[in-house]
């Protein structure tokens, strides 16, 4: 019997995969299922996001699956090349970098599978659908306002970052010095990034009181650190003296704003932003296409003054 | 034959590969969304405050008319003179008046209207987003990004400040009036008008 040549099998396999993906192309349409890929499930704020999506997307009649990009650029293009082979019909999407995610972005667009922004942005007009942001910016605005009048214009501070390929750190850093650098008696001895990871927040507060030992408030970017920057004031016993401020509007960050631990949150709505965003969804599945490519959602500041209207319920 | 085939296989099987390979985009868009062009807000506050919010001064309601509704029937001068950014509660609006100083205080101007009313003329605290949204006219989704879109906030904010805050703090004083414009936010949940604060576009004082 004659062998067949192997290049000869591998020209007719090349075919066949080719076929197949043309062939793929057309396939988004007989799924019923969304995505909700979030940048990172270790942060509880981030968890409520997905499941929050998520949900949201099953009540519609979705069926949905939540990826995690582990804050890992890599991870994610892995998932949008998973989702488009996979025929989704829709991305909820929290992107890991808002340059490097525009890309991910774009490959789902050309395979017809539209994206929806949630909490963090990309740097495109119109790669995603549309993108629903908290106004980072405006609410630290409010807060480095407070955060003047707390300290009563003068004082030394920290800052703590997030993480710095999010546009969310510079918002909000970039608000809360709009405000704070406009007056000169407030004195900034330190900024460090902790890549809004609690554990990381504390270590680098510790280290800064090491060398800073007249600080008297310290701005952190979101609450997980807020919580780990408070948790280093009270080891070295200067919770009396140093005011902490954080991001988000977390529970036990708001529990702390009322019991006098935290001076002041700025506090974001994840489930609002997921279930609209799922909602949007939907709206563009069933044939809806003039979106804005951008639609901020309200933050609100939270203090001891207003704390009350926004403690849990539990 | 086989000959024939494998040739017709290979023209076949290149295109698919390069096709697969490759991210294939007209060189129009490549250019537009990788552009070096840095925006300026500076240069946009700057055009804007001569051109669109020069208009809007002009075609300002008046506060005797916006705030006894906003007393009575708040969600009519936000229909009609508000202006929201997305999802939110907060309503920005620019509107004129004017009356006397009563006090000049470390913050603000307060102002006793013509019909009574008082409101703070911000003469501190010029932050926020009131002028940029206040007028209506600047559009988020002109925007590639969050930060331009607030960078415009903080380049108006400087230009009320160099441009009539400086002179009212210098020249105001009590028992001079004023006649100014200025942009307020307003929250749906709290239209308390005892408690209006605008940040200042235009102003002249006149001694009392």
């Amino acid at each position: 019997m004659k062998r067949t040549n192997p290049l000869y099998l591998l020209l007719i396999l090349i075919l066949i995969s080719g076929l197949a993906g043309c062939a793929g192309k057309n396939k988004n349409e007989a799924t019923n299922k969304i995505a909700v890929v979030i940048s990172t499930l270790n942060n509880p704020w981030f968890v409520v996001l997905a499941e929050s999506a998520a949900g949201r997307a099953e009540e519609l009649g979705y069926e949905a699956q939540i990826f995690d990009s582990q804050n890992d650029p890599a991870k994610e293009a892995e998932h949008f090349e998973n989702i488009v082979a996979m025929g989704y019909r829709a991305i909820l999407f929290n992107p890991t970098d808002a340059d490097g995610s525009v890309l991910n972005v774009k490959r789902a667009k050309a395979a017809g599978i539209p994206t929806f922004c949630m909490d963090r942005e990309i740097n495109s007009r119109d790669a995603a659908t549309t993108q629903l942001l908290s106004d980072n910016f405006t609410g630290c605005v409010k807060l480095g306002q407070y955060f003047v009048k707390q300290l009563n214009k003068t004082g030394n501070y920290v800052e703590i970052l997030g993480l710095v390929g999010d546009n969310n750190t510079w918002n909000r850093s970039n608000g809360f010095h709009s405000v704070v650098d406009e007056f000169p008696g407030l004195k900034m001895l330190a900024q460090q990034t902790a890549d809004f990871d609690r554990n990381k927040a504390m270590d680098v507060m510790e280290t800064i009181m090491q060398a800073n030992p007249s600080i008297d408030a310290v701005f952190c970017g979101n609450d997980a650190m807020a919580m780990g920057a408070y948790q280093a004031v009270l080891a070295a016993g200067k919770s009396d003296k140093i005011k902490v401020f954080g991001f988000d509007g977390a529970d036990d960050v708001v529990r702390g704003v009322a019991e006098g631990k935290i001076a002041a949150t700025v506090m974001q709505f994840p489930v609002l932003m997921a279930r609209t965003s799922a909602d949007l969804a939907d709206e563009y599945l069933k044939g809806k296409r003039d979106f804005k490519t951008k639609t901020p959602v309200e933050v609100v500041l939270i203090t001891p003054e207003n704390v009350k209207k926004y403690l849990p319920q539990n | 034959m086989n000959k024939i085939i494998k040739y017709i296989l290979v023209i076949l099987a290149i295109p698919a590969v390069v096709y697969f390979s490759l991210d294939i985009r007209k060189l129009d868009e490549y250019k537009a969304e990788n552009t070096d062009i840095k925006f300026d807000a500076t240069e946009f506050a700057a055009q804007f405050w001569d051109t669109q919010l020069a208009d809007c001064i002009i075609k300002a309601p008046d506060a005797n008319v916006v705030i006894p509704q906003l007393e009575f029937n708040p969600e009519t001068v936000f229909e009609k003179y508000g202006h929201k950014l997305g999802i939110s509660k907060t309503y920005y609006l620019i509107f004129r008046g004017s009356g006397l100083i009563e006090a000049v205080e470390e913050e603000f101007l307060l102002v006793r209207t013509d019909d009574g009313t008082k409101i703070q003329v911000a003469t501190d605290f010029i932050f926020g987003n009131a002028i940029r949204d206040g007028s209506g006219k600047i559009d988020i989704n002109q925007f590639i990004n969050m930060t331009d879109f607030n960078n415009v906030s903080v380049a108006l904010n400087k230009l009320a400040k160099d441009k009539v805050v400086s002179r009212l703090k210098k020249a105001a004083r009590a028992g001079m009036r004023i006649e100014f414009t200025g942009a307020t936010e307003l929250n749906e949940d709290n239209t308390d008008i005892s408690n209006i604060r605008i940040i200042p576009i235009a102003a002249k004082l006149i001694d009392g």
